[in-house]
């Protein structure tokens, strides 16, 4: 959003202070598993996580920020964890913001097969480094009563075997 | 005037048309493998979609020098150039021309440019009738019915229904469902078509400024047929088709049949320059078509569209378009490309919930072959319709207007965001039950009716994190 977006609102604003406080801000600003895999250059954090897992790549991490395999890069080195490939990642949830409201309809039927590629693998947790794709989709698993949890990426990172 | 359909409207019937469906999700998967698999097979793939890109957008800001170095070279070759402003215009050259050249009957190829100034009805009203050659295009013109998409405007019908159809008006007793016996019979239909046409009626892929020479892509052989057979031909084509040289086909000629139909290469290219005695049409009549095309290319980020080269690849991957089908954008350009397309054309106001007809996935962008931005157009037209909106009382006093001025206070001050926190984590209390909240009231409402909300926890990341370094402390 800060490295996509903003430098297009600064555009149409015609500003060009914004602009250039939004072209000094715009490198500065990292998606998580990229600072970590390709800043940092580590790929095991130390991780500790017993659960089946699958991964929701995100659009804007896929197409946008094209974070590529950073995510699960970091995934894969956690201790304990089953990861399981969800098929048909690369689809859209259906969330994209306001469109989730405006074509309710067509958003849910995305989610519908989200949800459901989801529950293929039968992992008990779905994870992503998107919040907004995690609220759409884990509102409606916990809706459904399916019995799969959402969680952010960091979330998983954050577990060690001493502090589970 | 009436209002067009909106979107959603349009969605919500489809939707529910369990056939249209699978039809759908059956189509675009498998030209969607196709494409991916014969994409995979170039290694200057990205090469070539910048080579693509950068001619397009090297011929839209010298449009006006290679339309004339076009119609001077189409004239050169021996055919006639026709300038029209608009849909209107446009019809009235095609039906003045096929009245002077003495036709009852014309033979169609190509003809979603034509759909575009609906030239049919034009021509019926004039006595004369179109015959479709495009097996699609005649599927869908025998039921009476608008094309769904652009390479294959028949693609909500599956051959169960096409059987039917031809059984009824094509007056074959007795038809299997197999695609061989569906396709021998409207061969045989349009083979007499073929031989008694005196006048052809297509549209174009490309054409080359420095020659003259115009092109169409196509796979079954009818463009052939309506290109060579008749004695007069005559081509509609929007302003943007044109490239400036010959050699830019080079590039063209990759991008286009791997990226619509997932071919290496598609079976029938044709091209013709002018007139040749003896071989091909007498007559050849090129008609230039702006119908707000101009426009388009006034606006610096819209005019992008304009590269377009019609190959639908940015349909077959939309996950918007391969759940609603077509019908749903209500124009001859459906899917990603025509959300950005006919707003332009038409004008926002004309169709404004077009550009909302997207979750700005970025699937369709990263498809095109000539790389056009089509999120990045998306989201430029969704502001023109705001600002339109803007305009008026009723915009002004518009709840989601409002809501997103309140938002934009918010969320430009700390402060003010800390306490709308605070706030909405006290007001969430009365509807969360068992750690879930699962109704909010309007217009939230509209959320929780497919989605439990998890509530805002008691302490914020920013407040947690403090936590954490005072006590470290």
């Amino acid at each position: 959003m800060v490295r996509e977006s903003y430098s297009r609102v600064a555009e149409a604003f015609g500003d060009s202070e914004l602009r250039a406080r939004v072209a000094a801000i715009g490198p500065r600003v990292k998606e998580l598993s990229e600072f970590l895999v390709v800043d940092q250059k580590l790929s095991d954090v130390g991780a500790y996580y017993p659960h089946r897992v699958t991964y929701h790549p995100t659009c804007h991490s896929l197409r946008v920020l094209r974070v590529g395999a950073a995510p699960l890069t970091l995934l894969r080195a956690v201790r304990g964890i089953d990861l399981v490939e969800l098929p048909a990642a690369d689809e859209c949830c259906g969330f994209g913001g306001t469109f989730a409201l405006k074509n309710a309809d067509v958003s849910r039927s995305m989610l519908t097969d989200k949800s459901r590629h989801v529950l293929e693998t039968g992992a008990e947790v779905c994870t992503s480094a998107d919040n907004s794709c995690l609220m759409h989709i884990g509102g409606a698993l916990h809706r459904e009563r399916t019995g799969v949890r959402t969680i952010h990426l960091a979330e998983i990172l954050v577990n060690t075997e001493e502090r589970p | 005037v009436t209002a067009r359909p909106t979107f959603q409207a349009g969605a919500r019937i489809a939707l529910q048309d369990a056939q249209l469906r699978r039809n759908l999700r059956k189509a675009t998967h498998t030209i969607r493998a196709k494409r991916a698999a014969v994409v995979a097979e170039v290694p200057d793939w990205q090469e070539l979609r910048r080579a693509g890109r950068e001619i397009k957008a090297h011929t839209m800001r010298h449009l006006d020098r290679y339309l004339l170095e076009l119609e001077m070279s189409v004239q050169r070759a021996g055919g006639k150039v026709h300038w029209a402003a608009d849909a209107e215009s446009a019809r009235n050259i095609v039906v003045d021309l096929v009245r002077r050249a003495g036709a009852r009957e014309v033979v169609k190829v190509k003809s979603i440019t034509n759909d575009e100034i609906g030239l049919n009805r034009a021509l019926e009203t004039g006595g004369i009738t179109p015959i479709e050659t495009d097996l699609a295009e005649l599927i869908i013109q025998l039921a009476g019915e608008s094309s769904s998409h652009i390479l294959v405007p028949a693609i909500h019908k599956n051959r169960a229904e096409i059987r039917e159809l031809f059984m009824a008006r094509l007056g074959v007793p007795n038809l299997s469902d197999e695609p061989e016996a569906l396709a021998e019979v409207a061969r045989q239909y349009l083979r007499r078509a073929f031989l008694r046409a005196e006048v052809g009626i297509s549209g174009a892929n490309f054409a080359v400024a420095e020659t003259g020479s115009v092109v169409v892509f196509e796979s079954e052989g009818n463009g052939r047929m309506c290109l060579t057979l008749p004695r007069v031909l005559i081509t509609v084509m929007g302003i943007e088709k044109v490239v400036p040289r010959f050699i830019d086909l080079e590039v063209f000629a990759q991008l286009l049949p791997r990226s619509s139909t997932g071919e290496r290469m598609n079976p029938y290219t044709s091209l013709w320059t002018g007139v040749h005695p003896g071989d091909g049409p007498e007559e050849f009549h090129l008609v230039l078509l702006d119908n707000g095309r101009t426009d388009v290319l006034a606006d610096e980020v819209g005019r992008q569209a304009l590269h377009c080269i019609r190959c639908s690849a940015c349909l077959n991957v939309c996950p918007v378009y391969e759940r609603t089908g077509g019908h749903a954008y209500q124009s001859v350009y459906p899917g990603p490309i025509g959300a950005i397309l006919t707003p332009q054309l038409l004008g926002v106001s004309q169709a404004p919930t077009l550009p909302y007809a997207s979750s700005l996935c970025g699937a369709c962008y990263d498809v095109c072959p000539v790389a056009i931005n089509i999120p990045e157009v998306l989201v430029h037209l969704r502001g023109k319709v705001v600002r339109a909106k803007q305009r008026s009382l009723r915009g002004q006093v518009d709840p989601e207007y409002r809501s997103m001025q309140l938002m934009a206070r918010v969320f430009s001050d700390q402060r003010l965001y800390e306490r709308a926190q605070a706030v909405a984590q006290q007001a969430q209390r009365p509807f969360v039950r068992r750690g879930t909240i699962s109704w909010l009231p309007p217009p939230l409402n509209a959320w929780t009716a497919a989605h439990d909300v998890r509530p805002i926890p008691p302490q914020s990341f920013r407040q947690w994190w403090q936590a954490e370094r005072d006590r470290e402390r």
